[in-house]
């Protein structure tokens, strides 16, 4: 547009401020939109001031927000193998155990984290008893790092330890990879801080049955896309964090032929067979780690405020910012606002935990929210409340995923590559589905809900940025 | 355990888990499950008490709904409630809630108008900057309301917007009408052939609202902010503006307003005017004709007089004569000063004091300019003696009661008149006050009925007796509040009512004289 235009066109105005001007203007019936403002929470004089040379800024930030936004987007995440942790991920040492969310000790840890830790030991062998494992936890006999620090994402409590099998997931496009664990099932599970003996021998079984399957099936098919597969469940129904039915569905109809073809025995191929029937989340880990090649894409781009990594350990909730390389940005988890099952209330919930948010990061789950009418209930109980949810977001979201579109938005992408200004400019905080975990060790999932990410957190990254690059 | 088994019924867990949680809520039962009867959750039933008869036959596409408390009817009763809810759809209320709610942010607000052209901006100062500069970035013209904006900001935004062919009227800007569509406090004016580039918002109005009234129109009436034309700024809304006017088929005659400029944009405003095709009108209230002369512009005197000589100059006029009456036969001739003070008592020795209480700032600043080339006054516009305390007045003084020492917090006068209530009732009870001069604003976002709290300040007064009021009021009679109703309704109050500004001065000077040259000197 240029001012000489101006004049020949029909005005469209955006209204931010009085009410009053709004109305003059609708009267006249002229096209205009007023904008809901209120002065922006937690923020100084001196941090104000700070926002408002950024703005100055916005060409470069917007250019630099879109290179993120595209890098993001362009990624194709393909699966492409099974391995074990400690031969596959860098830095899986021995001793060493990865865990959800930004870094934390064992005295800070959450009850659920510090169940997984446990099972997690016993599963090693590096303890005999889950006693035994929280002594030498406390003792500082195992190293904790955060799985975002490696390539990594786990679900929930999110321990990965070395002799664990993972999915290898590829970017084709950029050449990074990303890793993650895999899906446990239903009931009481690691990821939920439970290291029952059951628990254990799960592990166990998923180490020695089911990955030499999948990995025999994966490599039979050249790999799965998992881009394409996030695609196509979101036009089922799926938003792929805390519905992953249809995703898991097509993922076993694309490992068919592969998981047919295995050389393992029948026995243990039915065995195989049998779990994952019944584990509708089978395709949350692998969906969470091309979620996390996509983010990582996204990762180191000068003056870009986009959100690279949101994640929770229980304890903390987490943010990493594109232009502000490894930095965390944490602030207290929240409670999660959610639906329970039998037996359990708010009461015995922990704190918001789990790498899964990658999902939101990368533009899905709850930002998908209008994709999965069949878990309103969670936000309201209309389909109607979950598009709101999903078009709410496009507020602080620098574009539309070309990839992953919404049949009920008339199949719009959705909304990706959260900016951290406009997160603290408008007030809106990203809006994220989650399962829930019981606050003590061992006990396992007690329902599931919803959680916006902490404006603390956001409030703190732009007070570094600023710092950066004014 | 109170059971119910609908079988082969299948609702996703998330609506189950809603149901179970509302029913433990509502009915206040020990447990409430619902969910599908698969071997997992047959044993949590089992853990709950429900007997091994229920359980046996259950398949794993039955869904089971189940309630355990003492009290059997209670338990019963919930039961019977989530079986409802099971297979009921959502209701009408959960319906009406979910509309969308508003954007909060400009980008929200693009997402919605993608061709949203112009922005509006009323933001406190301090997060003005910040929504102009986004509203720039993401290709809109902006009319930035909110003063309180630093030089530096206003230098920037207006040098990008200059750069980028984007208009960025204000900061401070109270008023402008683009392609007919009011912006901040504007006067409902028809369409026509005069643009205005003003840096004076009550300015802006009392030109635009004359020109509708004596039947001509404006095409476009664009507002700068006050301090545009500091050498700071160097006029670049007002070059930019000009040059958008002279490039526009529907603009054949422009008027500029402002105080007076400093040195260089004065220069480079005349450069402007001289290099220019149009007949161009120049009000820098107070400033020296002769340079705008020089340069072939033509210099008025008043507002009021750059609207005349603007629709003098329109090519297709055919007469000199200008009607600001809007051909209204009720308003009453005000009369001279000499009338209004033959029609009165002889006001005594003591009595001499003019006293402006005025809400647009311009208007202040015309009264205080013409009053200045004759008597001493005083005022908080920068023109004749700067005045001590505004609020406690003595002698000749005009007070702009919209200045920014008096709006800090609270509404402008235009929208809440209280503070020049006040004033009104102070002036007319004191007894060294001759003439109090008002200023009443029309126009869309102004006092929706501003002549009514000026008559009911002056029902407690005889308005045979002095001080007299005289007004003027600004504004059309499309605007919401009826230029006519207003007038009148002062009129019966005992208001003596002007046609302009100027006008009013003009009368308030003519009685101040009268009243001098019959009654001793005081000046």
């Amino acid at each position: 547009m240029t001012d000489d235009e101006l004049f020949e066109e029909d005005l469209d105005v955006v209204n931010v401020g009085l009410d009053r001007f709004r109305d003059a203007i609708a009267s006249t019936g002229t096209s205009v939109v007023d904008v809901d403002w209120s002065p922006p929470p937690g923020v100084d004089e001196d941090l104000n001031d700070a926002l408002t040379a950024l703005a100055e800024e916005g060409e470069t930030i917007a250019a630099a927000t879109q290179t993120a936004f595209e890098r993001m987007t362009e990624a194709t995440p393909i699966w492409t193998d099974i391995g074990t942790a400690r031969d596959e991920i860098p830095g899986m040492d021995e001793y060493t155990l990865f865990h959800a969310g930004p870094p934390v000790t064992w005295d800070r840890m959450s009850g659920p984290q510090r169940g997984a830790v446990m099972g997690a030991m016993v599963y090693e062998g590096w303890a005999d008893t889950p006693e035994e494992a929280a002594e030498l936890a406390a003792a500082g006999e195992v190293e904790f790092d955060p799985c975002h620090d490696h390539q990594s994402v786990a679900p929930m409590a999110g321990i990965i330890s070395p002799s664990m099998p993972v999915f290898i997931v590829e970017n084709e496009t950029h050449g990074n990879v990303a890793y993650s664990n895999l899906m446990e099932g239903r009931g009481e599970a690691l990821r939920f801080g439970a290291y029952a003996e059951d628990v254990i021998e799960r592990l166990h079984w998923m180490e020695e049955e089911l990955a030499p399957v999948l990995q025999s099936a994966v490599r039979h098919v050249d790999g799965v896309n998992v881009k394409s597969h996030i695609a196509r469940a979101l036009q089922m129904g799926d938003e792929v964090h805390n519905r992953n039915v249809a995703a898991t569905s097509i993922l076993l109809r694309t490992l068919l032929p592969g998981l047919v073809a295995s050389d393992e025995p029948p026995a243990v191929k039915q065995r195989v067979a049998e779990f994952l029937e019944k584990t509708n989340l089978t395709f949350l880990n692998a969906g969470m780690a091309g979620n996390k090649a996509a983010a990582d894409a996204a990762a180191g781009v000068e003056w870009s405020s986009v959100v690279t990594v949101m994640t929770r350990n229980g304890t903390d909730f987490g943010i990493r910012i594109s232009g502000l390389d490894d930095e965390w940005f944490t602030a207290q988890a929240p409670k999660v606002d959610g639906l329970y099952f039998p037996e359990y209330s708010e009461e015995d919930a922990a704190r918001d935990m789990g790498d899964s948010t990658i999902a939101e990061t990368a533009g899905v789950g709850g930002f998908a929210m209008a994709a999965a009418p069949a878990i309103t209930d969670f936000v309201g109980g209309t389909p109607q409340d979950a598009v709101n949810r999903t078009l709410e977001m496009y507020e602080i979201t620098v574009g539309e995923n070309p990839n992953y579109t919404i049949p009920a938005l008339d199949f719009r992408g959705t909304p990706t590559g959260i900016d951290m200004l406009r997160v603290i400019d408008s007030g809106v905080r990203p809006f994220i589905n989650t399962g829930i975990a019981h606050k003590e060790p061992g006990v396992g999932q007690v329902g599931a809900g919803l959680v916006h990410a902490p404006r603390e957190c956001f409030l703190q990254a732009i007070r570094s940025y600023t710092d950066r690059y004014l | 355990m109170e059971v119910v088994t609908l079988s082969d019924t299948y609702q996703d867990s998330v609506k189950l888990m809603r149901i179970a949680n509302e029913a433990r809520e509502s009915f206040g039962v020990e447990e409430a499950v619902a969910m599908m009867g698969t071997q997992e959750n047959k044993d949590i039933l089992r853990n709950l008490g429900a007997s091994d008869g229920v359980l046996a036959d259950l398949q794993p596409d039955d869904l089971i709904l189940g309630v355990k408390d003492d009290d059997v009817g209670a338990a019963r009763e919930a039961v019977e409630w989530m079986e409802a809810e099971v297979s009921g759809a959502a209701g009408g209320e959960a319906a009406e809630e979910s509309t969308r709610s508003p954007p909060k942010s400009v980008y929200g607000a693009l997402e919605r108008h993608p061709d949203a052209n112009l922005g509006l901006i009323s933001v406190p100062g301090e997060y003005a900057t910040r929504e102009a500069w986004k509203a720039l970035h993401e290709g809109l013209h902006v009319h930035i309301f909110s003063d309180n904006v630093g030089l530096e900001h206003e230098r920037k935004l207006k040098s990008y917007g200059r750069d980028h062919d984007q208009l960025v009227m204000g900061p401070d800007s109270g008023t402008a009408i683009i392609n007919g569509v009011p912006l901040g406090f504007a006067n409902e004016v028809d369409g026509g052939a005069i643009g205005v580039v003003s840096a004076a918002g009550s300015g802006l109005q009392e030109v635009t609202s004359l020109i509708d009234r004596a039947g001509a129109g404006i095409s476009q009436a664009i507002g700068t902010g006050g301090r545009d034309l500091d050498d700071e700024i160097g006029g670049i809304a007002m070059q930019q503006g000009f040059e958008m006017l002279a490039d526009d088929d529907a603009t054949e005659v422009i008027v500029l307003v402002s105080k007076p400029p400093d040195e260089r944009t004065m220069d480079d405003i005349l450069q402007l005017v001289e290099d220019g095709d149009h007949p161009v009108v120049v009000e820098f209230v107070g400033s020296d004709p002769a340079p705008i002369e020089a340069v072939g512009g033509r210099p008025a005197s008043s507002l009021a007089d750059a609207a005349r000589q603007a629709i003098t100059a329109l090519p297709d006029r055919d007469t000199s004569d200008v009607d600001f009456a809007d051909g209204i036969t009720a308003f009453t001739s005000p009369g001279t000063g000499e009338d209004i003070v033959d029609r009165r008592d002889h006001p005594g020795a003591g009595r001499r004091s003019l006293r402006g209480l005025y809400s647009g700032g311009t208007l202040c600043s015309e009264a205080a300019t013409i009053l200045a080339e004759d008597v001493d006054v005083q005022s908080n516009v920068g023109v004749g003696t700067p005045i001590d305390d505004p609020l406690s007045p003595t002698g000749h003084a005009m007070i702009d009661l919209g200045a920014d020492e008096f709006t800090r917090g609270r509404p402008h006068p235009m929208i809440d008149s209280s503070i020049r209530d006040d004033q009104l009732r102070g002036a007319l009870t004191d007894d060294e006050v001759l003439v109090v001069l008002l200023d009443v604003i029309l126009g869309y976002a102004a006092h929706e009925d501003p002549a009514t709290p000026v008559v009911d300040v002056m029902e407690s007064v005889d308005p045979g007796e002095w001080p007299v009021v005289v007004a003027s009021v600004v504004g059309t009679r499309g605007d919401p509040q009826g230029w006519e109703d207003q007038v009148q309704t002062l009129a019966d109050a005992g208001v003596v009512v002007c046609e302009s500004n100027a006008d009013a001065v003009a009368l308030a000077r003519d009685v101040q004289a009268t009243v001098a040259d019959t009654g001793g000197g005081h000046r």
